[in-house]
């Protein structure tokens, strides 16, 4: 009886446990989280933010997805129903995942009473990734495409002081074109270089152009204000001889180029110093804001971004998860690690003791510890930022349509074996791209 | 094996316990029946289906149903993210209005025209010079030699020549400087991009066709070539036209069909390159295809023209066939 009366215990025992444990498993929420990047770069996540999130939230489950050619999964993904939760994108891809409606808004949990204050980001910023009313995403990060590498030594040999941040677009052709030695098609070292269209699209802000109009909807890449910006960059390649053309060197080379002391001036991404930092360490470099075009200076500054899948089944969880991925904690971490983009929150990086704290992640990417060595490689990044000398109006719906597709195929057309004809060029880009807009709409 | 009343227990049918059932084992009676009507041992022909299907599975969920697929998406506009909405022949009008397509079909038979026969004729002529007696102690190792850019995958072999022929810092451009020849722009030119992609592609194609090449005249008989002797064949270039190459046509015609396709469907070596570029001057058909479905999100666009390269592929092929087979039949 005694036996009995236990085991009749024992066994609502097991039930009770299978009964809170089934209810506990039936409460905890799996959400994905996907990201692009270099595999050292997991750690951002795997290590700091999710650990992080989960010890927060522990009924949450974050599975951490990286692939390769993110784009194309992305979109596969999508299309078999199955994409994930919380996608990390690049401000300039979004607009074509937004139109086709992959995304969920992010206004009703910024608002909702599990919202968040936005007044830490820059306006310009989140400008950026809101639209109709709504905000898309929240950013990860402010990352400037366009800052003015030079190298030091190559200065020091020529008596040439180094650019600063009141220089003009004319004393930065005048140097290039002193600090190159030989000449085309035998050049030993050119003056300056940039790195595929970025730069190109920075000639064109520059010069007061701008790519699109009508709320995003045309592309004016042929106007008057976008040629004077090209023109001006293919002056550099063929009036000064002072920069390759898109035939002589690969835009995936042009770091290799500044790597390897080909060229003095390299016209680079936030990305490119902790690359060329770890790869080359006794190359002496610094990195200048990109000079001023009559009397006003202008960046490209693009964004990561943690946007929300209109397929989750878990939007509460997945908002939960981005609020955690744009926290002070986990920027905090990603600026000091990776140090590859200024970290979104502008309280950081007004913050010395935590912007100028790198700390690199071992073996992958280095720390830096000399406050000169910051200044004059990273001073700029937060010089353009807090001064707001950037813009982000090349953001737009049909970016990837221009960008990867008409522009990229018109690069070595414009500024090829010999210079081609600008305006018939740019106007080809405009149509076409005008053209996918139109049957972008026209298929609704 | 069933006229007995005896169950086999080491038949295929037995192991899945086909004759424990009711309705399964009269089923799989009037199958056993059926078969044994046509003369097929069932026992041995129910294994052979039961050895299939794993492939057969494979071949229907990544073959037949990705073809069917693409045929039916190919009347619709989808961009992968919103349903599919049905356009009829739109989209292959489109296609075939679109100058790129032209442009990119032109680019792909210039690849063909350019890889091709050089492959074959340099593989018949290396096979040639392999098999000669002076040739059969180096042999494995030559063998080996010219193989080995084939199993090197795609990825490293496009970075290995993009480094050579870089035009700044490249190895190519450097040793033509020694002897006084200005540099050239290779894989960024226009003009030299895809007579650049024809030299990768060669060298890293060149190792299958010769190893076909060699099988094919190893297999030649001896009596073939005393034969042509007693006939008056008494030089080596006359063995070579009159005896090996009439020989080895089958293994041509199987290099040229496939050398075929797979020129028409080439992408890994000018994605990883050219990308397509300089100003769409290595643009092939599939990297279009690509780019329409993936970069301007139009799978249907980029259904319909996979669709139409099927059918140019398979009328091409037709062709070969039927020439090939008159020939052999004498007409």
């Amino acid at each position: 009886m005694f036996f009995k009366k236990r085991s009749f215990e024992f066994l609502m025992l097991v039930v009770l446990v299978v009964l809170v444990s089934g209810l506990a498993i039936a409460q905890e929420e799996k959400i994905q989280l996907s990201v692009w990047g270099m595999p050292w770069e997991d750690a951002i996540y795997t290590q700091y933010a999710i650990p992080q999130f989960e010890e927060q939230y522990p009924n949450i489950k974050v599975e951490f997805l990286r692939f390769e050619n993110y784009w194309d999964i992305l979109l596969t993904r999508h299309a078999g129903g199955n994409a994930p939760d919380v996608q990390r994108n690049l401000d300039e891809n979004y607009g074509s995942m937004r139109l086709r409606g992959a995304l969920l808004p992010l206004t009703e949990y910024v608002e909702g009473p599990d919202g968040m204050s936005l007044d830490d980001f820059h306006p310009v910023a989140l400008d950026a990734i809101t639209k109709d009313g709504e905000i898309w995403a929240l950013p990860q990060d402010l990352s400037p495409r366009n800052g003015l590498y030079y190298n030091m030594k190559m200065f020091d040999e020529a008596g040439i002081p180094y650019p600063t941040a009141d220089w003009t677009v004319e004393q930065m052709a005048d140097v290039a074109q002193k600090l190159t030695m030989g000449e085309r098609p035998r050049v030993e070292r050119y003056g300056i270089s940039w790195a595929d269209r970025q730069g190109l699209l920075w000639f064109i802000y520059a010069f007061g152009g701008d790519i699109w109009a009508e709320d995003g909807k045309k592309c004016v890449i042929d106007s008057e204000e976008c040629l004077k910006g090209v023109n001006f960059a293919l002056d550099l390649i063929y009036e000064y001889g002072a920069a390759p053309s898109y035939v002589e060197v690969t835009p995936e080379a042009m770091e290799d180029l500044f790597k390897a002391e080909k060229v003095a001036m390299f016209i680079g991404g936030g990305w490119n110093i902790p690359a060329i930092t770890r790869d080359v360490p006794d190359l002496e470099f610094g990195v200048a804001p990109m000079p001023l075009v009559n009397g006003e200076r202008t960046t490209i500054l693009g964004q990561c971004i943690f946007e929300m899948s209109s397929q989750t089944k878990h939007p509460d969880a997945a908002w939960k998860l981005i609020k955690h991925l744009v926290s002070p904690q986990a920027l905090t971490d990603y600026w000091q690690r990776t140090w590859v983009a200024a970290p979104s929150r502008l309280s950081l990086i007004k913050d010395p003791e935590i912007f100028e704290n790198i700390i690199g992640i071992p073996g992958h990417v280095p720390a830096i510890t000399d406050p000169e060595e910051f200044e004059r490689k990273l001073g700029w990044m937060r010089d353009i930022i807090l001064n707001g000398e950037f813009t982000t109006a090349h953001v737009g719906d049909f970016y990837t349509e221009l960008y990867e597709v008409h522009l990229r195929d018109a690069l070595e057309l414009l500024a090829g074996p010999r210079r081609g004809d600008v305006k018939a060029i740019l106007e080809e880009v405009a149509a076409k791209t005008n053209k996918d807009i139109e049957g972008f709409y026209k298929g609704q | 094996m069933q006229k007995s009343g005896k169950v086999n227990p080491y038949s295929s049918a037995c192991k899945l316990n086909l004759y424990g059932l009711g309705k399964e084992r009269k089923m799989f009676g009037l199958f056993s029946r059926r078969l044994k009507e046509r003369g097929y041992n069932p026992q041995l022909a129910i294994s052979g289906y039961l050895f299939v299907i794993p492939v057969l599975i494979f071949v229907i969920v990544f073959i037949i149903i990705p073809v069917i697929v693409t045929f039916g998406l190919s009347f619709f506009e989808y961009d992968g993210i919103r349903p599919p909405r049905f356009v009829g022949w739109e989209n292959f009008i489109d296609v075939l209005q679109d100058p790129v397509t032209w442009q990119s079909l032109k680019v792909t038979l210039y690849y063909l025209v350019g890889t091709l026969p050089i492959a074959i004729v340099l593989g018949f002529w290396l096979a040639t010079l392999l098999t000669d007696k002076r040739f059969e102690k180096p042999r494995s190792i030559l063998l080996s030699v010219y193989f080995l850019p084939y199993i090197i995958a795609y990825v490293a072999v496009g970075f290995l020549w993009m480094w050579l022929f870089d035009p700044l810092t490249g190895v190519v451009n450097y040793l033509l400087s020694l002897v006084g020849v200005n540099p050239l722009y290779w894989l960024r030119d226009p003009i030299w991009a895809m007579p650049t992609i024809f030299i990768i592609a060669t060298w890293k194609h060149l190792g299958w066709f010769l190893v076909l090449y060699i099988t094919a005249i190893q297999s030649i008989s001896k009596t073939y070539y005393e034969a042509a002797n007693i006939d008056g064949i008494s030089t080596k270039w006359q063995e070579i036209r009159y005896v090996t190459w009439p020989l080895v046509r089958p293994t041509t015609f199987f290099l040229l069909t496939m050398g075929f396709i797979s020129a028409l469907s080439v992408f890994d070596i000018v994605y990883v390159t050219t990308g397509g570029g300089p100003a769409n001057a290595t643009k092939v058909i599939v990297l279009k295809i690509y780019e329409d479905a993936f970069l301007q999100l139009k799978f249907g666009r980029a259904s319909a023209m996979t669709v139409i390269l099927v059918a140019v592929m398979l009328v091409a092929v037709w062709y070969q066939w039927k020439y090939y087979t008159s020939m052999v039949e004498g007409k």
